[in-house]
């Protein structure tokens, strides 16, 4: 045990060094690797895939801009919810996890320019003749949500609505399922995979919400912001992105 | 039917999850019995230098849930300038926190063997420590065997917190199992499936160790 | 048992070894010893008599320091005790427990060797060579690979006194060595410690046996009440008590 306890002292002060505070560009490019957190349990921006890769929409961005970087991707996967303070405590260089850009977030990191438009989608049971078509029409009923997310957000801004927040957006369909709850509200790409696997469900509205998902980067960290949103902008005149949103949206 | 066919499709991924927080599991053990072992003795010290913070300690971590205090070693260290990737702050965490319990299992053990054995072997002129390691540990080590595999147990299944800082054990392998198939339950009952039987086999081994130490 | 003793000078018993002066011990506000004055001279056996909770026991506790005492002093070999590395000082004192506490993970054997191998620093073999000549004299050689619960009361009282006797004490302290024995083992470990007198080893016994107080204590001590009320040859004390206290005492107990 001696021997574990000494390699894992040893291991630990390694891992503590190469995951110390970073932020600057140059001292990503010594480092090697450009940590980005995510929650890999949201396709098709992020999962993890058969062969126990985290792969998505975000994290070819991500890889895009590494590349520009001559370095490579090291994913921190962390729940929705510990994404933002794993980039406040420097974790992590930047977030990309299909996070909606909003006010309140705004305040605590600084957010790329929008790399991608999602609406929020209202899914029901398609045995039920329940068919909501606004946020409204669901006041005085119970939703399903996942924590933290856009829809937590919007749902929780309507009174009247009960929302029930789970960690992840599946166990709220499980909510769902069972009866629990009369709805799920969610962003509409995982919501069109996940209503195309399982039509006992159906995306009863898209509210249009004209939200959009951005980078997040540390308070102040403008060099690395400016990267960020130069990439953007050389992927989207390039043609890269499309190429993108193709693989990944057909 | 399709729920079926994709837990067996993926139960090699669920495995190798498993596999991690058997390794999470073992090396917090590890950790939390050398700590808990000196915090036990350190708890029935006359000294109450030691005593004393020996108490706090134990009080504090059994007195705070297992999840914030993951979270505070994540998340808060590094207010201190101390950062710790996902895996060594789990066991970090799992460790302090197995410590605690097993500190109180130690100091329960100790105090079972009785006086006579420590007079007997402090009147032959061994000191405190040679009096700990050779007669009154091995002693109370036997005795506390049971208390300790039900420790490893619990801790097998408390691993599964670690999910929350993103460290890819069982639990979060079901999570990103689940993402891509969508087959909640299902894979929600592999994961306990093979949580119980990874329990199960510790229990064994335990008895197993537990009945040649009796014959011994 | 001779060769074994630390003797090699023996000044016809005139040598004091042990010397408690003024000896005052309190549990909390409780007086177990309220002064006691004690000499114990080399190669000298001493029996210690006396109601229970009279102290007895406490006296020998304070000897080898398992008690702190508040008051007075206790000397070996004209040196306060309290001068002494306490672990020196056990070394040099031998105890053996009314409840004989064998350490139970161990072998006959092993208990006779782990301290002087880790405290005199003794090479295992001879330690081990040692152990089984001591085990010899008192006829549980053939049990050194036994485990303590496979030894009856009177076989285990005997492998303590002789785990005792591996660190060549200069003196042994027995408290109550036979209470916790059926009867008729009481006799093999009272004869293993008139051996060991007649050896010349420097005891104090604290017991209710009084034939071996008769038989083979040089003096006897009564002790009552945290002070010693009486002292003397066995002959004195025990046909001719001079203290109305020691009367009593012997009036209940033969």
């Amino acid at each position: 045990m001696k021997k574990y306890l000494k390699t894992l002292i040893i291991l630990t002060l390694i891992v503590a060094a190469t995951f110390s505070f970073s932020q600057t560009l140059v001292q990503i490019k010594q480092r090697g690797k450009l940590l980005v957190g995510t929650e890999p349990t949201f396709p098709p921006f992020e999962f993890v895939d058969e062969s126990n890769q985290i792969v998505g929409f975000d994290l070819d961005i991500a890889n895009e801009l590494a590349k520009r970087l001559g370095v490579k991707v090291e994913v921190v996967s962390l729940p929705f919810d510990s994404l933002i303070p794993a980039l406040q405590q420097g974790k992590v260089d930047m977030v990309i996890a299909g996070m909606t850009i909003t006010e309140d977030r705004a305040k605590v990191v600084d957010f790329s320019k929008p790399y991608f438009e999602a609406n929020q989608a209202i899914v029901v049971r398609k045995d039920g003749n329940f068919r909501p078509q606004s946020l409204e029409e669901l006041i005085g009923k119970k939703i399903a949500v996942q924590l933290g997310t856009t829809g937590d957000l919007i749902a929780t801004d309507v009174k009247g609505i009960e929302v029930v927040r789970f960690q992840r957006f599946t166990d709220a369909f499980l909510e769902l399922q069972n009866g629990r709850v009369d709805a799920v509200v969610l962003d509409e790409a995982p919501a069109k995979a996940y209503v195309k696997k399982f039509p006992k469900f159906i995306l009863s509205k898209v509210v249009d919400t004209g939200e959009t998902y951005g980078v997040a980067v540390r308070k102040g960290n403008k060099e690395l912001l400016n990267f960020v949103n130069q990439t953007l902008d050389i992927m989207r005149a390039s043609g890269t992105y499309n190429k993108i949103i193709d693989k990944w949206f057909e | 039917m399709d729920a079926l066919m994709e837990l067996f499709k993926n139960f090699p991924f669920l495995l190798l999850g498993a596999w991690e927080t058997l390794k999470l599991t073992a090396f917090s053990v590890g950790i939390g019995v050398i700590l808990g072992t000196f915090i036990g003795m350190g708890r029935l010290s006359k000294i109450k230098l030691i005593s004393y913070p020996c108490t706090i300690y134990v009080e504090f971590l059994r007195g705070t849930p297992l999840l914030v205090q993951i979270s505070l070693i994540y998340f808060g260290l590094p207010q201190l300038g101390i950062q710790l990737a996902p895996y060594p702050a789990a066991i970090v965490a799992l460790g302090l926190n197995s410590g605690a319990y097993i500190a109180e299992i130690v100091r329960a053990g100790i105090q079972s063997i009785p006086k006579g054995q420590y007079e007997a072997s402090r009147s032959l002129g061994l000191t405190h420590w040679q009096t700990m390691r050779y007669i009154i540990l091995p002693q109370a080590f036997r005795n506390i065997l049971p208390a300790l595999g039900n420790e490893f147990i619990t801790l097998t299944k408390d691993s599964s917190l670690a999910s929350v800082i993103g460290v890819s054990e069982l639990m979060r392998s079901g999570q990103f199992v689940i993402s891509r198939t969508f087959q909640t339950f299902s894979i929600y009952f592999g994961i306990a499936f093979i949580y119980f039987l990874m329990t199960f086999v510790i229990s064994r081994i335990v008895r197993y160790i537990e009945r040649r130490m009796a014959t011994a | 048992m001779m060769d074994l003793l630390h003797n090699e000078d023996n000044q016809n018993g005139k040598e004091i070894t042990i010397k408690i002066e003024n000896l005052v011990k309190r549990f909390g506000n409780l007086e177990v010893l309220k002064g006691i004055n004690l000499e114990v001279k080399k190669n000298e056996a001493i029996v210690v008599i006396g109601p229970s909770g009279g102290g007895k026991s406490t006296l020998l506790r304070c000897i080898n320091r398992l008690e702190e005492y508040q008051d007075g002093h206790i000397y070996l070999e004209s040196i306060d005790v309290e001068k002494l590395d306490v672990n020196t000082l056990r070394a040099r004192i031998g105890m053996v427990f009314q409840l004989f506490n064998l350490f139970p993970h161990m072998t006959v054997l092993k208990n006779l060797t782990l301290a002087p191998i880790k405290v005199k620093k003794i090479p295992e073999n001879e330690a081990i060579e040692k152990a089984k000549n001591l085990l010899t004299q008192v006829g549980l050689v053939d049990k050194m690979d036994a485990y303590p619960e496979q030894l009856s009361g009177g076989q285990k009282q005997r492998v303590a006194i002789a785990r005792a006797l591996m660190m060549d004490p200069e003196v042994m302290l027995f408290d109550e060595p036979t209470s916790a024995l059926d009867p008729e083992l009481v006799g093999e470990v009272l004869d293993t410690m008139k051996k060991l007198a007649e050896s010349g080893m420097t005891m104090i016994v604290v017991t209710h046996e009084m034939g071996f107080a008769r038989d083979v204590a040089d003096r006897i001590v009564f002790i009552n009440n945290g002070i010693v009320e009486e002292e003397g040859k066995p002959e004195e004390v025990l046909k001719n008590p001079q203290k109305p206290r020691t009367k009593e005492f012997l009036r209940r107990i033969l």
